[in-house]
């Protein structure tokens, strides 16, 4: 008797977002099942970010509904729905002199609590992203990756634990070198693990291949392909939809992407 | 993991300097209470009849009741209090309003004046002062209604200017439902120019009308049309927002990360927003029509707060409206002894320091230093 849609954490149906006439995501299904770690790519302008501001409840949908638990986004007490999902951006443009302490601070704004309560949440989200030593620095002298792994301790004190919540992450590697690039899939699969839904758009075919559960390819504001990552993201797919002529290498148990260059067949225009 | 965040523990050493430890809230603001207590104190004892702390005292507690103290007490009583306590609600108001709007837009360089609000107030006052006497003549109403009508008018239609202008700029600037920042200053830059030309246009029409005061009364502000009937209505229309104001502390620290971020967090954006726009406009508006447009109080303190004691609203409200309280008085202060017996605009004042205060701050962003201009 389980209906399949009770056990999912967030469902999205026929979301679609046009603006001024332009169709940015049409028809879209997607639905994320708690300790899943779905990953969204597509060439730039598919409808990667409309789709995830539209999951994170501020794009006003043109047709659609979410529900998180089984209740319409709509019907969440703002505050509620703070403590269930997060979003981190791909950059910040706080130009105010927090010191970290204070911006991770800012993500315990949906819980209501003491001063003491706080600074607990927020020293193990900052120990989570290595910078606990560094807590009273000033935010704004840091380079832009540490700026990063401030806002994403921030999202990890704002939900808390991983249990029953979405976490949504808008590229989170792109200004990360490679430890932090480790340092993030290791948080996101942990979450994953202990029962959170991860979504996470990267432009990283590696990554996706490599960390992804779930991949979704997203094409021209639809989704073009939907799996695990071994079978979707096939030289075929690619050629389709970054008409770019590639191959995966393997190479003791890891794929490899090499991109060879414009397909092999010009494409003809008519 | 362990390893990990080990590894990559930084051990450079912080870098914000003796700012690291903020201090305690309860503490600067009973500082700052005792200094405006003292500043107060100095308001009430300075001016062009010579007096001192004891006629002050005397004037309050009416212990001395011969011919000259109470000369003296009169004029501690009804001249200079109402004129302080206008100071403080001016500053309160100034502080208050630019704090708001700086956090709305998430911009430490945004002014009221910025947004057309301040000469929106100007525009609805001129045009209160103007009609509202021919207004009354025209259809011949009985003292004190006439009056009245004339007096509660001013700041009615004040506000209105402010609040009016205000949305107009909002609306212009709504893209899809939100606020395109750009868009909105920049509205506000064009809808400035219109305002000044109004309320100069008027002004010169209508300069015979003393009433109406002079251009640079609008331009450069005064405080000396304090009363007691006046600092009554101020009060009433600056500490009712003023408290709104405390209770948005956590919802503008939100918004400084962004509007997105700030929905992510549960914050009701739009309704912040419009609340934050109403309660600024009502506060500009009202100080606008008693006592013009007075500047750089609502840059330059709200700045102060954040650079020695950081940009948390929780802190930077409460203690910027007894900080602008504060300079408010002192400058007022000034402005009436500086030239005596003459008054110097208070404007004049303001700009000549927070000018290059302002001025300073912004060559030192410019040459990297970190600062909060985001510039």
């Amino acid at each position: 008797m389980k209906n399949p849609e009770q056990s999912c954490l967030l469902n999205a149906k026929g979301l679609t977002v046009i603006a001024e006439g332009k169709v940015l995501i049409e028809e879209i299904e997607l639905s994320l099942l708690p300790g899943s770690l779905d990953v969204i790519v597509g060439p730039n302008g598919a409808g990667k970010s409309t789709l995830l501001r539209a999951l994170t409840g501020e794009t006003i949908l043109d047709a659609g509904t979410i529900t998180l638990d089984g209740k319409a986004f709509a019907d969440y007490d703002s505050i509620e729905l703070a403590t269930r999902r997060a979003c981190l951006p791909q950059s910040s443009s706080l130009a105010f002199p927090f010191t970290i302490r204070e911006v991770v601070s800012l993500g315990r704004h949906p819980h209501r609590e003491s001063d003491a309560a706080t600074k607990v949440a927020v020293e193990a989200a900052l120990d989570k992203v290595g910078l606990l030593a560094r807590i009273d620095e000033g935010y704004l002298h840091l380079s832009g990756g540490e700026k990063q792994r401030v806002h994403l301790a921030r999202v990890l004190a704002q939900l808390e634990q991983p249990e029953g919540r979405v976490l949504l992450l808008d590229e989170p590697t792109a200004s990360l070198d490679l430890t932090f690039q480790q340092l993030v899939f290791d948080i996101a699969n942990e979450w994953a693990e202990a029962g959170a839904a991860v979504l996470m758009v990267l432009h990283d075919l590696n990554q996706a291949m490599r960390y992804a559960r779930t991949v979704t390819v997203m094409h021209e504001g639809r989704v073009f392909n939907r799996g695990e990552p071994k079978e979707i993201l096939t030289p075929e797919l690619i050629r389709e939809v970054y008409h770019v002529q590639a191959r995966w290498i393997e190479s003791e148990g890891h794929c490899l992407l090499a991109v060879d260059g414009p397909p092999a067949k010009p494409q003809t225009y008519d | 993991m362990a390893t990990l965040s080990q590894g990559v523990q930084n051990t450079k050493k912080p870098t914000l300097g003796k700012f690291a430890a903020r201090l305690p809230r309860r503490l600067v603001l009973a500082v700052l209470g005792a200094i405006l207590l003292i500043v107060s104190f100095w308001s009430l004892k300075s001016g062009a009849v010579d007096t001192d702390i004891q006629d002050v005292l005397i004037a309050f507690s009416g212990s001395d009741s011969s011919a000259a103290a109470e000369f003296k007490s009169i004029v501690i009583r009804e001249i200079r209090l109402p004129r302080l306590l206008t100071g403080f609600l001016i500053g309160v108001a100034l502080s208050l309003s630019g704090a708001l709007l700086q956090g709305l837009f998430r911009n430490p360089l945004a002014d009221p004046a910025l947004i057309g609000v301040s000469s929106g107030g100007a525009m609805g006052a001129v045009i209160a002062i103007v009609a509202l006497p021919a207004l009354v003549a025209t259809l011949a109403l009985p003292e004190p209604l006439g009056s009245a009508i004339s007096w509660f008018g001013l700041p009615v239609l004040a506000m209105a200017g402010a609040i009016g202008l205000t949305f107009i700029i909002y609306q212009v600037s709504l893209v899809r439902g939100r606020t395109h920042v750009p868009a909105m200053l920049l509205t506000g830059i064009a809808v400035n120019a219109i305002g000044s030309a109004f309320v100069g246009l008027i002004v010169t029409i209508f300069a015979s009308d003393e009433q109406l005061r002079t251009i640079t009364f609008w331009t450069l502000g005064s405080l000396s049309g304090a009363n007691w009937n006046n600092t009554l209505l101020l009060a009433a229309l600056i500490l009712i927002p003023a408290a709104f104001a405390l209770r948005q502390d956590r919802a503008l620290n939100a918004f400084l990360l962004g509007e997105t971020e700030a929905f992510h967090l549960g914050i009701k954006v739009q309704r912040v927003k419009r609340a934050v726009i109403i309660v600024s406009a009502v506060m500009v508006g009202a100080t606008v029509a008693f006592c013009g447009i007075i500047g750089f109080i609502g840059l330059v303190v709200p700045h102060i707060i954040r650079i020695a004691l950081g940009p948390d609203h929780r802190m930077l409200i409460p203690a910027g409206g007894l900080l602008g309280a504060i300079t408010l008085i002192v400058a007022d202060v000034f402005a009436r002894s500086l030239l005596a017996p003459a008054e110097l605009q208070i404007g004049i004042l303001t700009a000549i320091i927070g000018g290059p205060f302002f001025l300073a701050l912004l060559i030192g962003a410019r040459r990297g230093r970190a600062n909060s201009l985001g510039v």
